[in-house]
C-alpha cells in the first residue's frame, strides 16, 4: 500500500481553478519529480498535502497518508504530522529561516515541539543533525545566525530541520533554485544521501534534477496531470506533447555553440578592476584587473558562481559603478567612467537586459509608454505617430501582441516581462547588448524562447552581447565565447567549443560536470568542488582556486597563475598544459 | 494621466475608503453650508439664552454657550476652521517634504547628509516654546498656525519621502532608465514620484488628523484660532469652563473632533490596503 496517496485532488481560489483532478501516489523511500512549468500547480499541490493552502481555497478529493486523510484532519492532527512525519524544504533558506534566532535555537525547537529528544540533549541532537548534512563545524555553527551562513549552508541547515523528525515524506520544493550549479549538485547529492527510507517528492521546473534523481516522474501542466511514469521511460519515450516540449525546450550541452566570429573588436577591457570599500580601511576587490574584448556581431559570454565578479565586470562597462582601476575601450575611445559622464549618443549604444523581468519595468508605465521612453529621450523630433509606429514595431520584433500594449508590468507574465525588457534594450538599435542573468528567473520553455529571441535579434541587427550568466547550458547555447570568472579573475577565456568542449582548468571542468542533464543515462550534475567559495574580502594566496581544486599542488599555494595560451584558449592555471580533463560526456577523467 | 486613474480605481475598490472618505465629505459639507439652515449667527450673542440645553425650543438644536452664542453654528464653524487649517498645514508639509525627501534621497550622498541633519536639527527645537516664541514675536495670526504646524509636520513626510526614494533609486527600473539616458528630472517625475504617491497619499491621512490634534492644543492652550473666530480646540477649551453647568458645550464640540480624528485614522487604514499590492489584487479576483 501506497505511503501517500493524492486522490483526485482539485483546488480553487473563487471561480479560478489552479489544481483539477491530481493524482498519485508515493511509496515509502521513492523519489518522485513533480515537474512542470512556472505556475501550473507544482507548488499548490505540495502546499494542498501540508494542509497550508490559505482559508480561501476550495480543496476538493482526498489527500490519504496512511490512515488519515489529510484534507478532513483537524489542526492538531496536522500539526502532529506537519515536521515530524513529512517535511518541507523551501525553495530559498533565506526566507524559511527566521534571522532572529540561532540555528541551534530554531532547529531545537522543532525537537521540543515534537518532543523528539529530552530537554537536556537538544543542543547534542541538533550539533549530530547539523554533521549530518555536511555543516562544516557543527558545533560553532549551532551557535549562528542564518545570515553567517552562505546560501548553501542554509539550505544544508533547512534540509537538516526537515530531517530532524525522520519523516516518511520529504517535500522539496525547488530546493535548489536560489543556488549555484555547484552548490545545487552536493545538495542534491546531500538529499540522495542522506534521506534513507524517507520518500523524496521533488518539485522542479529543471528535467535535469529529476532525469538524475528520481525514480519517477509526474508531468503537470495548467494544474493537470499530463503524464506519469518511471523517469528512465518517459525520457526516452514521452507520450504526450507537452512532455516532448518540455524535453526539446530543456538546455543540454550536446548542442553545437555558436562559432566564434572575426569581425572588428567593439568593445575591450583594459586591466578593469572594481572594488567596493567595506569599512574606512578594508575594500571588497570583486574584479582583479582583467582584460577582454568582444568583437561586432559576437556573443561573450562571462560564467561563474555568484560572487565571482561577473556581474560587477559588466556594471563597470555600463557605467553603473565606476571601475577602481583600467578603462573600458568602445570602439577604441576610452569610455568616461561613470554614466552621468557618458554622453547621451553612448547610451543609445549600450543597453542592458536585467534578470528580474517584471523588476526592470517602471511599474506605473504602460508598456507601450516604457518601449516608447527611449524614443522620447533620443529622438524628441519624432511625431506620435511615428513614435507609436517604432514601438508597435519593436514589439512585433520580440514576439509581444499588439494588445500587450496597454497594459502594466504586473498584468505581464515572466516571460512576456522579459520580451518587454528585451524590446526596450533594442528600440535604440544599441551596438552592445548586456544580459545580465536575463534568462536566470525563467522557466525552460521561456527561457529556450528568450535565448532564441536574442539570437535572432542578433542575426538580424548584428549587435554585440555580453551575457552575464550562472547557467553553463545557457552559455553553451548563445556565447561565441566565453569566459570563466573565478573570484574576480578570468581563469578560462576562449572560444565556447574549445572552453566547454575540451576544458583546460580544473574550475571549468567542475562547473561543467555540475549542469544537470535532462537525460537519465548520463543526468550530469555531479559535486566534484568541495567546500564554499572563498569570500572576496580575503581571497587565498596563490592561486585563488587553490582552497577548492581537485587537482591543487603545493606550487598552487604560492603562485598566482596568469592567462597563458593553451590549446585554443587562455588558460589561468600552473598545471593547464599538463592535466587532461577530458571531454564533458566521457565521464571524468581520474 | 492614466496612472492616477488606476490609483483612484484601486483606491475606491477598498470599502473602509469607501465609507470612511464620504463621511469625511459629509462632515465637510455640514461644515460648510450646516450654518446657513440655522436662525443664528455664529457671533449673536443673548443674555437671555446662556447656557440654554440641546433641543428644538429657539432654533439651537446644540444648545448654547456662556454668552449665549448658538453652539450648532459655533461647532460647524469652529469643524471648517479646524479641518481647513489641517488640510492646508499638510498639503504644505506634504509639498515641502516630498521635494525635500525626494532630492535627498535621490541624490544622496553628502547632500543627503546635509540634508537629513537639518531634519534632525529641527526636530530637536521644542516645538511648544517655539510656537509661543513665534507668538510672543509677531501678531497672533492664523497664517502663524499653518507656519507652526507645517514646521513640524514636513519633517515626518521627508524622512519618509527620503526612505522610499532610497528604496526605489536601487530598483532596476531606475537602473534601466538611467541607463537609456532618461534625464534625471523625467527619472524623478515618471519614475519614483508615481511609485511614491501610494506612502504620501497614506502619510497625508494620518498628518491631518495629527495637524487637527495639533491646532487643537494649541487653541486649547489659547495660543491658537482666537476669539471670535473660532475651532474646535477653542471650543472645547471653552467648554471646560462650563462643564458642570452645561456638559454639552464641551461635549458635542469633543465629538465632532473625536469622529474627525477617527474617521481619518480609518482611512489611513483603508488607503494602506489599498495600495497593498497584494491585497488589492485579491480583493479584484
Amino acid at each position: 500500500m501506497s505511503l501517500l496517496v493524492v486522490d483526485s485532488l482539485s483546488v480553487a481560489y473563487g471561480s479560478r481553478p489552479v489544481l483539477h483532478d491530481i493524482s498519485f501516489s508515493l511509496d515509502r523511500g521513492e523519489s518522485l519529480g513533480l515537474v512542470g512549468l512556472s505556475g501550473s500547480g507544482k507548488t499548490q499541490t505540495a502546499l494542498a498535502i501540508l494542509g497550508l493552502l490559505p482559508d480561501d481555497a476550495d480543496v476538493r478529493g482526498r489527500v490519504r497518508f496512511e490512515e488519515t486523510d489529510l484534507l478532513e484532519a483537524d489542526t492538531a492532527t496536522l500539526l502532529r504530522l506537519r515536521g515530524q512525519r513529512i517535511a518541507m524544504v523551501f525553495q530559498d533558506p533565506s526566507l524559511a529561516l527566521n534571522p532572529y534566532l540561532t540555528i541551534g535555537q530554531q532547529l531545537g525547537a522543532i525537537l521540543k515541539t515534537h518532543r523528539l529528544a529530552p530537554a537536556d540533549a537538544v543542543r547534542d541532537r541538533v550539533i549530530a543533525a547539523l554533521a549530518r548534512v555536511g555543516l562544516p563545524d557543527p558545533g560553532e555553527q549551532v551557535d549562528r545566525y542564518p545570515h553567517q551562513l552562505s546560501g548553501g549552508m542554509r539550505q544544508r541547515t533547512m534540509i537538516a530541520a526537515a530531517l530532524l523528525g525522520e519523516p516518511d515524506i520529504l517535500i522539496a520544493d525547488e530546493p535548489t533554485t536560489a543556488l549555484d550549479v555547484t552548490v545545487q549538485a552536493e545538495i542534491l547529492d546531500l538529499l540522495d544521501e542522506i534521506r534513507g527510507d524517507t520518500a523524496l517528492l521533488l518539485i522542479t521546473h529543471d528535467l535535469g534534477i529529476v532525469a538524475g534523481r528520481c525514480e519517477r516522474m509526474l508531468v503537470i501542466d495548467a494544474g493537470r496531470v499530463v503524464e506519469t511514469d518511471r523517469t528512465a521511460g518517459l525520457f526516452k519515450a514521452p507520450r504526450m506533447p507537452l512532455t516532448r516540449s518540455l524535453l526539446a525546450d530543456a538546455l543540454t550541452l550536446s548542442e553545437e555553440p555558436p562559432p566564434p566570429g572575426d569581425g572588428d573588436i567593439l568593445l575591450s577591457a583594459d586591466r578593469l578592476g572594481v572594488s567596493y570599500p567595506v569599512s574606512r580601511r578594508r575594500e571588497l576587490v570583486a574584479v582583479r584587473d582583467q582584460s577582454f574584448a568582444i568583437r561586432e556581431g559576437e556573443t561573450l559570454a562571462i560564467v561563474g558562481e555568484s560572487g565571482s565578479g561577473k556581474s560587477s565586470l559588466a556594471r563597470a562597462v555600463l557605467g553603473l559603478v565606476p571601475p577602481a582601476s583600467g578603462r573600458v575601450l568602445f570602439r577604441d575611445e576610452p569610455l568616461p567612467a561613470t554614466l552621468d559622464a557618458r554622453p547621451l549618443a553612448l547610451k543609445r549604444d549600450l543597453s542592458l537586459v536585467f534578470q528580474d523581468p517584471p523588476g526592470s519595468l517602471s511599474p506605473s508605465m504602460r508598456v507601450s509608454d516604457i518601449l516608447a521612453e527611449p524614443l522620447r529621450v533620443h529622438s524628441p523630433a519624432l511625431g506620435k505617430a511615428e513614435r507609436r509606429e517604432r514601438v508597435e514595431a519593436v514589439a512585433a520584433s520580440v514576439g509581444l501582441e499588439p494588445s500587450l500594449l496597454d497594459r502594466y508590468p504586473h498584468q505581464l507574465s515572466g516571460g512576456q516581462a522579459q520580451r518587454v525588457a528585451v524590446a526596450r534594450a533594442i528600440v535604440l538599435k544599441p551596438k552592445l547588448l548586456v544580459c545580465d542573468e536575463a534568462v536566470a528567473a525563467l522557466d525552460g520553455r521561456t527561457r529556450r524562447r528568450i535565448l532564441d529571441l536574442l539570437q535572432a535579434v542578433q542575426a538580424e541587427t548584428g549587435l554585440a552581447m555580453l551575457f552575464i550568466t550562472h547557467d553553463i547550458a545557457v552559455a553553451q547555447s548563445i556565447a561565441h565565447r566565453v569566459a570563466v570568472m573565478y573570484l574576480g579573475r578570468i581563469v578560462e577565456i576562449g572560444a565556447t567549443r574549445d572552453v566547454f568542449g575540451r576544458p583546460r582548468h580544473p574550475y571549468t571542468r567542475a562547473l561543467i560536470d555540475a549542469v544537470p542533464l535532462p537525460d537519465p543515462l548520463a543526468p550530469g550534475g555531479v559535486a566534484t568542488l568541495s567546500g564554499e567559495l572563498p569570500s572576496a574580502l580575503e581571497p587565498p594566496a596563490g592561486c585563488a582556486f587553490q582552497t577548492r581544486c581537485p587537482r591543487v599542488e603545493e606550487r598552487c599555494r604560492d603562485v598566482t597563475p596568469q592567462l597563458e595560451p593553451v590549446g585554443g584558449s587562455r588558460v589561468a592555471c600552473l598545471r593547464a598544459k599538463e592535466l587532461d580533463l577530458g571531454r564533458p560526456g566521457q565521464g571524468r577523467a581520474g | 494621466m492614466t496612472a492616477l486613474g488606476r490609483t483612484a480605481a484601486r483606491i475606491a475598490s477598498v470599502r473602509l475608503v469607501r465609507t470612511t472618505a464620504a463621511l469625511l465629505l459629509a462632515i465637510t459639507l455640514l461644515a460648510v453650508v450646516g450654518p446657513l439652515f440655522s436662525p443664528h449667527g455664529a457671533i449673536d450673542t443673548g443674555f437671555d439664552r446662556i447656557l440654554a440645553p440641546p433641543g428644538l425650543a429657539g432654533g439651537h438644536w446644540f444648545g448654547t454657550d456662556n454668552l449665549g452664542r448658538d453652539l450648532f453654528v459655533r461647532t460647524l464653524e469652529g469643524t471648517r476652521t479646524t479641518l481647513l487649517v489641517a488640510t492646508v498645514a499638510s498639503i504644505v508639509s506634504l509639498l515641502i517634504g516630498v521635494v525635500y525627501g525626494t532630492i535627498a534621497g535621490y541624490v544622496g550622498g553628502r547632500v543627503d547628509a546635509v540634508m537629513m541633519r537639518v531634519v534632525d536639527t529641527l526636530y530637536a527645537l521644542p516645538f511648544i516654546f517655539l510656537v509661543i516664541l513665534l507668538m510672543v514675536a509677531f501678531e497672533r495670526n492664523f497664517l502663524l498656525i499653518f507656519v507652526a504646524i507645517g514646521a513640524v509636520n514636513w519633517l515626518d513626510m521627508a524622512r519618509i519621502v527620503r526612505g522610499q526614494t532610497l528604496a526605489l533609486k536601487e530598483k532596476e527600473f531606475i537602473e534601466a532608465a538611467r541607463l537609456l539616458g532618461v534625464p534625471t528630472r523625467r527619472v524623478l517625475l515618471r519614475h519614483v514620484a508615481p511609485n511614491l504617491l501610494g506612502v504620501v497619499l497614506v502619510y497625508l491621512t494620518l498628518t491631518i488628523p495629527q495637524a487637527v490634534l495639533v491646532e487643537s492644543f494649541l487653541s486649547f492652550l489659547g495660543l491658537g484660532i482666537q476669539e471670535p473666530a473660532t475651532s474646535l480646540g477653542t471650543l472645547v477649551a471653552n467648554g471646560v469652563g462650563v462643564l458642570e453647568q452645561a456638559p454639552w458645550v464641551l461635549l458635542i464640540p469633543s465629538l465632532f473632533l473625536f469622529v474627525i480624528l477617527l474617521l481619518f485614522n480609518f482611512l489611513g487604514d483603508g488607503l494602506r490596503d489599498a495600495f497593498d499590492v497584494r491585497l488589492a489584487t485579491e480583493e479584484r479576483q
